[in-house]
């Protein structure tokens, strides 16, 4: 389904849409307050960018130098081309130690790498443990932000879903009460949990270790807990040094939530005594982005969330209209490199207001590239046929002066008569919501001549 | 070809050429009051701060702000309100009833709350997460302003384990409402010595 049809889906509710809406700009109004308390923040951005460009320009040094430390710290170094290798090595790793329960912490490569129904088709029990990735797991969703994951659904909807898969009280919708059911129903799968799995925020090279962030903790319980931890990483989390951490340390949970720093921010340089530690490092399509001009950059991406929380596309229409495992804006430019049929009305969800941009920690173009992708999309005949169309009548119109002249004086004098049930029909997706302003007397080249050419 | 040379080759073949690492400057800030600034970040990220004078009256005022704790934990030697000598214990599993943790930690960061404690004072990576609360303890000389500072000082534990910890664990995940103790601490308690 293409972004238009599943956010008409999402819009049906008008008054879950807003609430939607207004529940994410308030995460940007936070983010707004904790950008602003810092007054290199400007500086801040531009110096990570400016790692991030060095470290994928040096990228295959700085894995190879991060592998050899992390040998040095008793890690065990796996290499994944796709999806499909990075969880048969997942596989084969909890295979050897006979693992029946995993405990994960949130990561959107596994999400990406669609690793839960693989191991469970494998007989392997996978407990999402970060709350509102538990969520969604329960429901048998995908998460519909990077950072919040279940941010579409009310604490009713929990309520209902809680009450059905975890024993509370029927219509019980108290946030307190709900995380308490969940932290004991968790607290009981990480004691018993065979094995865990985290994401990567950031490894770095020089140390050959990486670093974990969350406000619950579970990663970290997890971990501590179970005699196994495997970290799955794209290649594009790389930085070279320890010292840059303090830059995007400062950064990510200010643009994320507008907190300071994450509750728990976890240097793993190697197992708990008696444990053992695997990384897998993926590629899954990230060498190909890397060698696109135009669209590197967006491999510096530290999946704040930041992008999503300002869009007012992503705002009223939900992460799932996306179809795609990182929605939003910064999804919308890297989906195309994926699959650029599949996802080709994505980078057309963006009024290109640039706000994504503005708000980017690691300064990502992320509305020139949604241009770009749009270009690429055009040429290559992805456009839906009424958009193709009416491209071709607005290009020989602009080329026509006079035509166009002749049209606008038409267009002005008919809609003054035209009843708005016909100027606002099925055809005009435009109006679905909106209403035209009432028609000008006269167009700007008419005023313009009138008023400012001497006669 | 393994996928490893497969995927360096692919990035040899498509990275851009190199660019530049840039420096990163301290940001210090010498006129903020650093504890005072310290103090309104803690009620923030969900946690309190105390000052205290010396290393003497830690076990009452921890006793005042956790009363009635069963079982304690610390990893400050022969600190008298210890119940569970989390030193002898191997299996970190077995640490599941602990009521309260006392972490000496190595610094503070003025500008986050973030507190880093290294893998050889946890004595647990486990202690951090699985108690129910959790008081760390700091020298007042031991603040610092910003991360930058941070990252200057700490020495990471290779191999091993640290961990910045600001505030208590906590979620929002339920409509953006702020709860506090997700999976780990429920509360968590700062005191600054000195």
């Amino acid at each position: 389904m293409d972004h238009p049809s599943a956010a008409a889906i999402f819009n049906k509710d008008e008054a879950r849409t807003e609430w939607h809406d207004k529940a994410l700009w308030y995460v940007r109004s936070k983010r707004d307050l904790s950008a602003k308390s810092i007054p290199e923040w400007e500086q801040l951005r531009q110096i990570a960018s400016a790692i991030k460009a060095h470290a994928l320009s040096n990228l295959d040094n700085y894995l190879v130098e991060f592998e050899e430390n992390a040998k040095k710290n008793g890690i065990t170094v796996h290499w994944a081309q796709d999806g499909k290798e990075h969880n048969e090595i997942v596989h084969s790793i909890l295979k050897a130690k006979e693992v029946k329960k995993l405990v994960k912490s949130k990561s959107m490569l596994t999400e990406e790498c669609h690793l839960n129904p693989y191991l469970e088709e494998k007989g392997i029990e996978v407990i999402d443990t970060d709350l509102g990735e538990r969520i969604v797991q329960l429901s048998k969703e995908p998460p519909s932000h990077i950072v919040m994951p279940a941010i579409h659904k009310k604490k009713e909807d929990i309520g209902q879903l809680f009450h059905e898969k975890l024993g509370t009280e029927a219509g019980a919708s108290d946030p307190q009460y709900l995380a308490e059911a969940a932290r004991q129903h968790l607290r009981q799968n990480f004691l018993t949990a065979d094995a865990s799995l985290t994401g990567v925020n950031f490894a770095i090279a020089e140390t050959g270790g990486v670093v974990v962030c969350t406000n619950e903790g579970n990663a970290d319980l997890g971990v501590s807990l179970a005699p196994i931890h495997i970290a799955s990483m794209g290649i594009e989390k790389l930085i070279p040094k320890a010292a840059h951490l303090g830059v995007f340390l400062r950064l990510l949970a200010r643009s994320a939530t507008g907190q300071p720093i994450t509750s728990f921010s976890s240097h793993f340089h190697g197992p708990k005594p008696g444990s053992e530690m695997h990384i897998i490092i993926v590629d899954n399509g990230r060498t190909e982005q890397l060698g696109r001009d135009d669209f590197r950059k967006s491999l510096n991406c530290i999946r704040c969330g930041a992008c999503m929380n300002t869009c007012p596309v992503y705002r009223r229409s939900g992460g799932h209209s996306y179809g795609y495992t990182v929605p939003g804006p910064i999804g919308s430019i890297l989906s195309p490199g994926k699959d650029l049929k599949k996802y080709s009305s994505l980078p057309f969800a963006s009024t290109l207001c640039g706000s994504c941009s503005d708000v980017c920690p690691v300064k990502i173009d992320i509305h020139t590239q949604l241009y770009k992708w749009r270009q690429i999309i055009a040429k290559e005949h992805e456009l839906p046929w009424s958009k193709r169309q009416a491209m071709k009548v607005a290009g020989y119109m602009f080329s026509h002066p006079n035509m166009y002249r002749t049209a606008g004086k038409a267009g002005r004098a008919m809609l003054k008569v035209t009843p708005k049930t016909l100027v606002n029909g099925p055809w005009n997706v435009w109006g679905k919501s909106r209403d035209l302003p009432p028609p000008p007397k006269e167009s700007f080249r008419d005023w313009y001549l009138k008023n400012r050419v001497k006669k | 070809m393994s996928s490893r040379s497969k995927i360096l080759d692919a990035i040899k073949k498509n990275k851009p050429q190199l660019s530049p690492l840039p420096e990163i400057p301290e940001f210090d800030n010498e006129t903020v009051d650093k504890v005072a600034f310290l103090n309104e970040v803690m009620s923030i990220i969900g946690g309190v701060l105390e000052e205290i004078k010396d290393m003497d009256v830690l076990p009452s005022v921890v006793e005042a702000a956790y009363p009635n704790k069963k079982i304690i934990g610390s990893n400050i030697e022969n600190f008298p309100l210890t119940t569970l000598d989390v030193n002898s214990i191997e299996d970190p599993h077995d640490l599941q009833n602990l009521d309260l943790i006392v972490l000496k930690g190595e610094f503070v960061v003025a500008e986050n709350g973030a507190v880093w404690i290294s893998e050889k004072d946890l004595v647990h990576r486990a202690n951090a997460y699985i108690t129910q609360h959790m008081a760390l303890v700091v020298n007042r000389e031991d603040l610092v302003w910003n991360m930058h500072q941070a990252y200057k000082r700490l020495e990471l534990d290779r191999p091993g384990y640290g961990v910045f910890i600001s505030g208590p664990s906590k979620t929002a995940d339920i409509e953006q409402s702020l709860v506090i103790g997700a999976h780990g601490s429920r509360s968590m308690t700062l005191f600054l010595v000195g």
